[in-house]
């Protein structure tokens, strides 16, 4: 695991099967809204199912596919983060 | 289905109490259930309209409870009252009550999905605050008590302030007491709309907040009314995904499921053609034995019968294709084709979505275009409007059926290579076209993939077959009169004038046709075809095929001289097209002819009611003006080529 995400690190960087919670969303407004709209809120627990392209993310009980350069822009805190 | 329930005849017997029919809106996400529900709450009495003032369509029946008549309508599915495709603002301005010709919902009934209660609560807690009175659908209880998903409805409906009734749409249970609650609530007059959930007061100042605290809620409820979701998690459902979904798997499955559905689509789809055709055969010989000569018999047998046929043939591919269609999206596997197909179609210019029109295109341009509601983002939209009509419809197959044995007779294999050289061109130019619109007029990459991958599911033929049903008899409705229209008009055009009666030479339909002003027109335009190495009779077939693509092969049959009632015998068609000469006395269809002829029908924008759809859907006249001119230019151009290339090396 890299050092350089402390706090909060792209959706990209975690192992599929990782769980971290959703920090902030860092894309341009109209993707924000439509991520919001999915569920895709700060504060919100997401599991990492699959990587690549159309990254596949289990939130609330649902699966969204995201594409990967938006992805990159979702700030997740990890779970083991979390815990300290 | 309900005791309760008894749907109005178009003229109702008792119309003593004219009460103003109260307004039921259902809603909810997609994949909620809602049209199931609906199917249920209304049998087979549902039909579609236009929402006032657009083109989308919405389901509405009118219902006779006891307490008296109710008009359910069954909005199209929601993430929130934000969204921006065309879908979701028409559900809004219906919830909002801002449509001035639809009243304001007397009543909503918000549709959840039991197993995914999390996700959908969010939803609910926006159109709680919406200053209707609500009453909650808690859908597919069946599946989440399978799942061992056990909510305590009594927290859930304390914690919304509305009632909330489990029911099974799938299985029918529940539906009873809903109509119960629901008719309880409407003559309750809103005593059922009590304040909003307090967590949900506050913040209201920016949206991204109020999603964000709208999410908060429901995760809050859910962990009351849903103490053990934690053990629901599918795991099948996320192997499957795995699998469907995986960067070398998931194109073959892909093209496998496409070859399977076109596959079955085309191979069932011949029996009701087939049975189709006899019938207008039956009836045009019908009209010429109570008419065997005259005007009348023609203009019935060849104008308006012909018309009506022409339409009618493509409904059962229509049907099948979208009942297809319908069974895939319903499994959950089309949302998933979506992933694994944008990857492709961005490069394109495309979004992932534009493939499930892209899909439909291959039967019939009309419902493709309507099916582009679901794109966004309205340039991707606009961008996969316009290159639709380049996709192989079913009525450029008799086109390309008739070259193939022209050019092929006897060789199945160079049949076949007309036919997925057809394809492959017609979706070749669509994706090249749809690259160029980017890098000119409609600049700018497709919106980002983001979209939700619903549970897998058991699909329901009954509701598949009711969207089947809609899909044709908007087709109907949409293509049918303009095609009647063009197919009247050019009857009188290749009626008359009539030959003279002091003509000396035979008179042959051939001559008939010559002489009429189609016949005058063909010969006028013959200069700007003959570059494409036809002369004026293919000139004509050309001109007629604006009705309908596949008239050009009935009008070449008048043309050879066979007459139209022989061309659905196509040796003789064939036989008879092969003896055509020039008037150098060479074949008329030699190879250059042949595929230049092909090229044309593949690219040219021979399609009225396709237009017609454009100008509604684009609410302008400028984009199907635009897609005809673009379009006859790529078919002249790329004809020309053809022509000259295949001559060049044919010599």
């Amino acid at each position: 695991m890299s050092d350089q995400c402390h706090l909060a690190c792209s959706l990209l960087e975690l192992s599929p099967g990782q769980e971290g919670v959703v920090d902030t969303l860092e894309v341009e407004p109209e993707d924000n809204g439509r991520l919001l709209r999915l569920g895709l809120t700060p504060g919100r627990r997401i599991t990492l199912m699959r990587k690549g392209h159309g990254c596949i993310i289990s939130t609330a009980g649902a699966r969204i596919a995201i594409d990967e350069r938006l992805a990159a822009k979702i700030y997740i805190v990890r779970e083991e983060e979390i815990r300290q | 289905m309900s005791a309760l329930l008894d749907i109005l005849p178009d003229d109702p017997p008792h119309v003593s109490a004219p009460l103003r029919p109260k307004t039921v809106v259902l809603a909810g996400q997609p994949n909620a259930g809602k049209t199931s529900l609906f199917n249920r709450l209304t049998g087979l009495r549902g039909h579609t309209a236009n929402f006032p003032g657009t083109t989308v369509e919405v389901r509405r029946a009118r219902l006779e409870l006891l307490s008296g008549p109710l008009e359910l309508i069954d909005l199209p599915g929601l993430y929130g009252l934000e969204g921006e495709s065309l879908d979701q603002v028409v559900a809004r301005s219906a919830i909002l009550g801002e449509n001035p010709r639809l009243a304001k919902p007397d009543l909503m009934v918000i549709v959840l999905d039991a197993t995914r209660l999390p996700h959908h609560l969010p939803l609910a807690g926006e159109l709680r605050n919406q200053d209707i009175p609500v009453v909650v659908a808690l859908n597919m209880i069946d599946e989440a008590r399978r799942k061992r998903i056990e909510i305590n409805l009594d927290v859930l409906s304390e914690e919304l302030g509305v009632q909330v009734v489990p029911v099974s749409a799938r299985r029918g249970t529940g539906i009873d007491a809903l109509v119960d609650v629901v008719e309880r609530a409407l003559g309750e007059d809103s005593k059922s709309l009590e304040g909003a959930p307090p967590a949900l007061a506050h913040c209201s100042s920016c949206t991204g907040c109020r999603v964000t605290a709208r999410c908060r809620w429901a995760d809050a409820v859910v962990d009351r009314a849903v103490p053990n979701l934690h053990a629901s998690v599918s795991r099948r459902s996320d192997a499957l995904d795995k699998i469907v979904t995986a960067p070398f798997l998931g194109l073959p499955i892909f093209f496998l499921v496409m070859a399977g559905l076109f596959f079955s689509v085309f191979s069932l789809a011949v029996y009701p053609m087939d049975l189709i055709d006899s019938m207008i055969g039956l009836l045009v010989e019908q009209v010429q034995i109570q008419f065997p000569t005259g005007l009348l018999g023609s203009f019935i047998a060849d104008g308006v019968i012909a018309g009506i046929g022409g339409v009618v043939i493509f409904l059962p591919q229509i049907c099948m294709l979208f009942f297809g269609i319908a069974l895939l999206e319903d499994s959950g596997y089309l949302s998933r084709a979506v992933v694994v197909m944008d990857k492709l179609m961005r490069r394109f210019g495309l979004p992932g979505q534009a493939f499930v029109p892209m899909l439909a295109a291959h039967a019939c341009a009309v419902p493709a275009i309507m099916s582009t509601r679901l794109i966004e983002n309205k340039r991707d939209r606009l961008r996969t409007i316009l290159i639709l009509p380049l996709l192989t419809c079913s009525a450029r197959l008799p086109v390309y059926l008739m070259i193939a044995t022209l050019v092929f007779a006897g060789n199945p294999l160079g049949g076949a290579s007309v036919f997925v050289g057809g394809y492959a061109l017609g979706a070749l130019a669509a994706v090249s076209m749809s690259l160029l619109l980017q890098c000119s007029i409609l600049p700018g990459k497709p919106t980002a993939l983001a979209i939700e991958l619903p549970p897998y599911r058991m699909p329901s033929m009954r509701d598949a077959a009711k969207l089947a049903f809609d899909r044709g008899m908007i087709f109907l409705r949409q293509a049918g009169t303009i095609i009647l229209t063009i197919s009247l008009v050019l009857w009188c055009l290749a009626s008359f004038p009539q030959l003279p009666e002091d003509y000396s030479g035979p008179r042959t339909e051939q001559a008939e046709l010559e002489y009429s002003y189609v016949g005058r027109i063909g010969k006028g335009i013959e200069p700007v075809f003959e570059p494409l190495g036809f002369d004026w009779r293919i000139s004509v077939g050309v001109l007629t095929s604006f009705a309908a693509r596949e008239v050009v092969v009935s009008s070449l049959a008048v043309m050879s001289g066979i007459g139209n009632e022989e061309s659905d015998d196509s040796e003789g068609l064939i036989s008879s097209l092969r003896s055509m000469k020039r008037q150098d006395g060479s074949p008329l269809f030699n190879l250059p002819t042949a595929i230049s002829l092909l090229v044309f029908f593949v690219l040219a924008m021979q399609c009225l009611p396709t237009q017609a759809m454009t100008a509604k859907e684009t609410n302008s006249y400028r984009w199907p003006i635009f897609q005809f001119v673009y379009m006859s230019l790529l078919a002249y151009g790329a004809a020309y080529a053809a022509f000259h290339i295949t001559r060049f090396l044919v010599t």
